[in-house]
């Protein structure tokens, strides 16, 4: 895992990658405004609305997946909230074992990606594909996705051609069709002998048990309709409790993701029989009740907020280093680390001695405290968030309630300090004894970037104070 | 309901309109399919044709659209059915009775059949997952063609 400042520092030389960037979030931010202009000019008001389901979806929580045990089960499907990775992981290496000899297809998943399922799988020797095209060229080029709803947003399609070129053993091009075409023509393959599939959820309605999914291209429909067993992995925060709840929710989604007025393809999937539901617990029911951070999980997933941010224009997402980039990552990953550090203990305490998972733990939260300087506080992100998530606020609460390293401590009490006017001229007095070499030491590596440092000969008060007398 | 308005929605979707009317219906759908094999949905009432080809290998897929929103070209399709989701010509036939103003009235349609599994479907499969370049198709079919029926 690199270092913040060589993840950041990396990421700012790559010109590729900043072109790649620029390019694919300002579409997508073009088409979403013109199609607010143009078809709800009455936006702000279905924010307010579609932010009260989520709060609602929240505060029911418990009894609305109840709602939705019930119906599931009365279909003869199976549902479980289950506590942490390793359980998970276990589940569908149990539901899936029987299907071992076939492919698995995976339609695109944020909490797998959570919890790393795909690689896990692959280790124990299942054969899983991605089957976004987006996923599957980033699980061929090995690296996780960059963007939420844009997997493989930081990549040109010269590289994709590269990467199609090596995994594929086909010839090169960077026609987009052309590697659309190959990729539909391997997955297509493997959709037609695979026996399982596993999918995320963009919803779950809790009065009917109906999972349902949002996508383009058809991997999903396919993922769910052609094998017998169904294994879908969601977050508690997924639950919505009816369908009319959906109807503002499936229109806000869509044209905040990709600024498409519809997407191509909404399943609604009654589960029953065949189909298992896990509901990854975790650091979110913790964070449920937390009143004063629990909006985090309004959070619907579409992905604008990192289209919008200028900081996330600049990086891209694997600079987060972590599973969610962008504000709503800065803003989820205190929790989501501080869950593994809480994994990481018990597992601690099974095995006494091993420090590597040690080091893990305090690097995780680390990396999160880390990423809340991924802001200018812009305010862009609360913005336009669709369900109004006050995403940059939550970034300054979080600051001031993170850990200050010691130094940035120091620096805050010496600036308390030099609020009082004479200790103030102290200290200006000090900085004027200095030589400039020492000075531009002293204030690297802001001087680094800026001309000779030296200070006035006399401060603007003392010159001040002379021409008044 | 407005022709205009449910032809600039579907165009602008991507799906191409063929109006018929129930005795005529059978036969502008086999004059369209022309030579291609058919795979043809178990939920299809009308009559086409006596040769129904496995999806998987067919060139066209005939299906019925439970409904078909008009402000954003939508159609409610089964959910499972492979008829509308791999042959790359995807026809889809609704009654003009079954033609609704809004989105929402689909989602009213799908919550009144519980247990049902259900698919909503915006123009034909597609993709910008390369540089936002949108490219169709992707999974799915490539060209999506909708035959109302109506007196």
């Amino acid at each position: 895992m690199p270092t913040f400042k060589d993840a950041i520092g990396g990421a700012l030389k790559d010109e590729v990658l900043r072109r790649n960037l620029i390019k694919a979030t300002s579409h997508s931010l073009r088409l979403r405004r013109e199609v607010i202009e143009a078809r709800y000019p009455h936006w702000e008001a279905m924010r307010e609305k579609a932010g009260a389901i989520r709060k609602r979806s929240l505060d029911e929580n418990a009894a609305l997946w109840e709602q939705a045990r019930q119906a599931i089960e009365a279909r003869g499907g199976s549902f479980a909230i289950v506590p942490d990775r390793a359980d998970v992981i276990n589940r569908v290496r149990k539901e899936l074992a029987p299907f071992k000899g076939a492919p698995v297809v995976k339609s695109k998943s944020m909490v797998t990606e959570e919890l790393g399922l795909r690689e896990e799988l692959e280790r124990d020797g299942f054969e899983i594909y991605e089957t976004d095209l987006g996923e599957l060229i980033v699980q061929f080029e090995e690296r996780p996705p960059s963007h939420i709803t844009a997997p493989a947003i930081h990549l040109s399609r010269e590289q994709i051609g590269r990467i199609f070129e090596k995994k594929l053993n086909v010839p090169y091009t960077s026609d987009p069709v052309a590697l659309t075409a190959m990729a539909r023509r391997f997955l297509r393959e493997k959709f037609l002998v695979a026996r399982a599939g596993i999918t995320g959820a963009n919803f779950i309605v809790a009065e009917s048990g109906t999972l349902v999914l949002l996508e383009n291209e058809g991997n999903i429909r396919l993922t769910t309709a052609l094998p017998e067993r169904i294994v879908a992995v969601t977050g508690l925060e997924k639950i919505v409790p009816t369908m009319d709840d959906l109807k503002i929710l499936l229109r806000m989604l869509p044209v905040s993701a990709t600024g498409q007025f519809q997407n191509c393809y909404t399943s609604f999937i009654p589960l029953g029989k065949g189909h298992i539901l896990l509901a990854l617990d975790g650091w979110r029911s913790r964070l449920l009740r937390n009143a004063k951070y629990r909006e985090i999980l309004m959070c619907i997933r579409c992905g604008a907020c990192l289209n919008i941010c200028p900081v996330y224009g600049l990086v891209g997402g694997h600079a987060y280093r972590s599973v969610y980039p962008g504000p709503i990552g800065v803003i989820t990953g205190p929790f989501l680390h501080e869950s593994k550090k809480e994994e990481l203990r018990s597992k601690k305490a099974e095995e006494a001695n091993k420090d590597t998972e040690n080091h893990g733990m305090s690097s995780d939260s680390k990396l999160a405290s880390e990423n809340l300087k991924l802001s200018s506080l812009c305010g862009a992100c609360t913005d336009i968030c669709p369900v109004g998530v006050p995403i940059h606020s939550t970034i300054l609460k979080l600051r001031a309630d993170a850990p200050k390293p010691f130094w940035e401590h120091r620096a805050f009490s010496a600036g308390r300090a030099m609020s009082r006017p004479s200790i103030w001229r102290i200290f200006l007095g000090l900085i004027r004894m200095m030589p400039s070499g020492l000075l531009r030491m002293a204030a690297r590596p802001w001087a680094r970037q800026r001309g000779p440092l030296a200070p006035a000969r006399r401060s603007f008060g003392d010159l001040w104070k002379k021409k008044r007398s | 309901m407005e022709k205009e308005t449910l032809l600039v929605r579907a165009e602008k979707a991507g799906v191409i309109v063929h109006w018929t009317s129930p005795a005529r219906a059978a036969d502008d759908i086999r004059a369209f399919l022309g030579g291609r094999t058919v795979c043809i949905s178990s939920e299809l009432t009308l009559a086409l044709t006596e040769s129904n080809t496995a999806p998987a290998d067919a060139e066209a897929g005939v299906a019925p659209a439970h409904r078909w929103a008009q402000e954003t070209a939508t159609a409610v399709v089964s959910g499972p059915d492979l008829a509308t989701l791999l042959p790359p010509v995807s026809v889809l036939i609704v009654d003009g009775k079954n033609i609704v103003p809004s989105f929402d009235d689909l989602m009213d349609f799908i919550h009144l059949r519980p247990g049902r599994w259900f698919a909503c479907v915006t123009g034909p499969s597609r993709t910008a997952d390369i540089e936002k370049v949108l490219v169709i198709p992707a999974h799915g079919p490539k060209e999506l063609h909708l035959f109302v029926v109506e007196q």
